[in-house]
């Protein structure tokens, strides 16, 4: 997990998981 | 996954480049990816007998009466820079992976770092029965997948870890020779 001045960055190794199986979804923490 | 916009700015500190942040963070995490370098390190292989030792990448191994599948769970390579050999039953795989951390002397915080990145290699003791003819090998989503023919059909399958019939070759000298460790 990387943050710089754009955002963070997320790198997740998912062998196997085609890009259209995957479900990524983010909450924000309140 | 693409860079998201809008991080809270105040996070960063501006005096630090590249920093690992003291978030907490999952010591189990931290003890499989220690591990996952000494097994580099010291170089241990598993066989098809089913040694279970981890290493980058992990591997999956297992048979049918017709052939040897192997599983390797490797993202984020370049197909073409997969190095994929058979050679008297002894199945090497070698690449590199980049590393996708910032440069030094970019702004930016390294919160969690658990993915390998570099060069690696694994070997695989394999059966004597193999046609190095008969290896197809096929790399998606990160996944490569090598399967080997036999050159005689097995009469029944068994399960390769209790397989005794075979001698292993994991200590010959070419074995061996085709160990890497991480630079």
């Amino acid at each position: 997990v990387i943050e710089d001045a754009n955002g963070i960055t997320l790198y997740a190794d998912l062998p196997g998981v085609s890009k259209e199986r995957l479900n990524l979804r983010s909450t924000a923490r309140r | 996954v693409p860079r998201g916009r809008g991080a809270p700015q105040n996070l960063i500190k501006e005096d630090d480049c590249m920093e690992l942040s003291l978030f907490p963070r999952d010591v189990f995490a931290e003890l499989d990816r220690l591990q996952r370098e000494m097994q580099q390190a010291f170089e241990f292989s598993p066989s098809i007998r089913g040694v279970g030792r981890r290493g980058y990448p992990a591997l999956n191994v297992g048979g049918t009466p017709e052939s040897v599948e192997i599983y390797v769970f490797a993202p984020g390579l370049d197909p073409a820079a997969i190095d994929v050999k058979l050679e008297k039953g002894v199945l090497s795989i070698a690449g590199e992976r980049k590393n996708e951390l910032p440069a030094v002397n970019e702004k930016a915080s390294v919160h969690v770092n658990e993915r390998f990145a570099g060069r690696f290699h694994r070997v695989v003791t394999l059966t004597d029965d193999l046609d190095p003819n008969a290896v197809q090998a096929r790399y998606r989503d990160g996944l490569l997948h090598v399967s080997i023919k036999r050159t005689k059909l097995r009469s029944h399958a068994r399960s390769t870890s209790s397989d005794r019939s075979e001698p292993m070759n994991e200590d010959t000298p070419a074995a061996k020779r085709r160990h890497c460790s991480r630079p």
